[in-house]
């Protein structure tokens, strides 16, 4: 048992240090994502102040900015990957192992969330010096037990969506391209996600970044009031829907590792 | 032209062969629908009384197609070395690098039209937007769009052609910078005095500007109002002349170093 537990753990530890480090060896990644995060801020930002909203409205979208590279990152980095690897042709390897898959995207997620927190917290920072958008403090130790909770339930969809991904082939890329944009709008990434109306919001819902979004800005941006639901409820919501999706991803990820050396077809590139 | 065309089917083999014919079209009609849903929402719950929704919607649906292309190219440097791993090949061909870049792309303009078609046949009657349509204006202007966005996805293609390790992220902010400016979305006016001058400037401009008034009938808003849609195409012409003879200069140039410097066949698995 200590034994298992540690080669987890040293597992997560090698795959979560890439993520981390290797991605800091190239700073245009860096540069890139945060220039591209704010611009998107300024396009809704400047949108918004075309619509003639209110102020609070900016505040709203520069926590969207903020969360957006998580959900990014949970696409490109997390669920997509397996099918990278694959293609690299690695999988195989890592499948050949005595590594615990489930400890590679552990580690994979809490690199991803670790390097993008960086990228995040540049996004907010350049969105509250430009756009001058104040926040509440008053509420930060619960805000940021949310913000735990959603990247929680958030990375644990990520991985659900791995063997999905993967048991799919090329089919993957196309779904995530499809997918990525109509999720962040759903989400309510800029704007307040009860005006989805309660059929969207039923099924924005499942996605984790919605109701943390919600809560977050219930906390954080002082004249919100248009909340879906009050934020302890979110929290609820939030701990049970990473609970279920870590439970699926452990069960998909057995089923996947039993494919990929049954058939030994699954972990092959280009198949 | 037979390499250009040769390039088209591998392009069209490159999008729709993952998968049955059927979930390609279905794919093809609910692609583009992430491009607007955003709009469709903010204007319809904010917007309303703004009158700014087909100014927004036709605006965004244009870029999309531009953005297609433009992205096309430069991924498909990194698609094509790194993930496929037949850049090499294609050097060694007979078509010209830049010939094959536009044929793919052409394909990913063409498919991103039809797109934007199946979606505005039921978008104009739902959302009752204004359809007046110019069919030359529409028709030239849509070959000059794709050679606007040709020459930008071509000095993009030469930059990935000599950087082993840039990512894709860097056309994100790139186009993420012109869709603000472009006036895509909203109008520039709401800008900074600076910035609204700069945005009458930025290439993509003037052929959302014309796509708009050559669909819709109508000037819509006060952004470029003063300027005949005959002087929008000449504008659109310009831009897409100087874009495209600089473009193609770039990925030759870029084309000749990479294999100097055998970036052609290099790999990271970044």
């Amino acid at each position: 048992m200590k034994k298992k537990l540690l080669l987890f753990l040293r597992t997560l530890n090698a795959r979560a240090y890439v993520r981390i480090f290797g991605q800091m060896r190239e700073a245009t990644w860096v540069v890139a994502s945060v220039v591209g995060g704010f611009f998107t801020m300024t396009t809704y930002i400047y949108l918004y102040r075309t619509l003639g909203t209110g102020s609070e409205f900016s505040g709203l979208v520069v926590l969207g900015g903020f969360m957006t590279p998580f959900f990014m990152n949970v696409l490109w980095g997390v669920a997509m990957q397996l099918y990278w690897e694959k293609e690299m042709g690695n999988l195989e390897l890592m499948l050949v192992s005595p590594a615990p898959l489930s400890a590679f995207l552990v580690g994979l997620s809490v690199g991803g969330a670790m390097h993008t927190m960086l990228r995040s917290l540049a996004v907010l920072f350049f969105g509250i010096a430009v756009f001058k958008v104040r926040f509440t403090v008053l509420h930060l130790p619960p805000a940021l037990l949310i913000f735990f909770v959603t990247l929680f339930a958030m990375y644990g969809l990520g991985i659900v969506f791995s063997s999905l991904f993967l048991y799919h082939g090329r089919d993957a890329w196309r779904t995530a391209d499809l997918v990525m944009e109509p999720s962040n709008v759903l989400s309510g990434s800029y704007f307040p996600a009860r005006f989805l109306g309660l059929g969207l919001l039923g099924i924005a819902a499942l996605i984790p970044t919605t109701l943390g979004l919600d809560a977050l800005r219930q906390l954080l941006v002082p004249s919100f009031t248009v909340k879906v639901l009050d934020w302890h409820w979110e929290l609820l919501i939030l701990i049970g829907l990473g609970l279920v999706f870590a439970f699926i991803a452990s069960w998909a990820l057995r089923s996947v590792e039993y494919k990929a050396r049954r058939d030994a077809r699954l972990s092959l590139r280009w198949q | 032209m037979k390499g250009f065309l040769a390039s088209m089917y591998i392009g069209l083999q490159i999008e729709s062969n993952w998968t049955k014919k059927w979930v390609w079209l279905l794919y093809l009609a609910v692609y583009p629908i992430g491009s607007f849903l955003a709009v469709i929402i903010l204007y319809g719950v904010f917007g309303q009384k703004t009158g700014l929704l087909p100014y927004a919607l036709y605006g965004t649906i244009f870029y999309y197609s531009l953005s297609i292309v433009f992205f096309d190219m430069a991924f498909s440097v990194h698609d094509d070395r790194e993930h496929y791993q037949t850049l090499k090949y294609i050097f060694l061909s007979s078509t010209s690098y830049r010939t094959y870049l536009c044929g793919r792309a052409a394909t990913r303009y063409l498919i991103a039209l039809a797109g934007i078609a199946i979606n505005l046949s039921w978008l104009i009657p739902v959302l009752h937007l204004p359809f007046h349509p110019n069919w030359g204006y529409l028709a030239a202007g849509a070959i000059l769009g794709y050679l606007v966005a040709a020459g930008l996805g071509l000095a993009m293609a030469s930059v990935f052609l000599l950087t082993i390790k840039l990512d894709v992220d860097v056309v994100d902010a790139l186009f993420g910078g012109l869709f603000v400016l472009s006036g895509a979305l909203f109008p520039p006016t709401a800008f900074p005095v600076v910035f609204a001058r700069i945005a009458e400037f930025v290439p993509m401009s003037p052929f959302i500007e014309l796509m708009r008034r050559a669909i819709s009938g109508k000037v819509l808003t006060t952004f470029l109002s003063d300027i005949s849609m005959f002087q929008l195409l000449g504008r659109v012409a310009f831009s897409a002349a100087i874009l495209f003879a600089l473009g193609s200069v770039l990925v030759s140039f870029g084309s000749r170093q990479a294999q100097r410097k055998g970036y052609i066949d290099v790999t990271t698995a970044f």
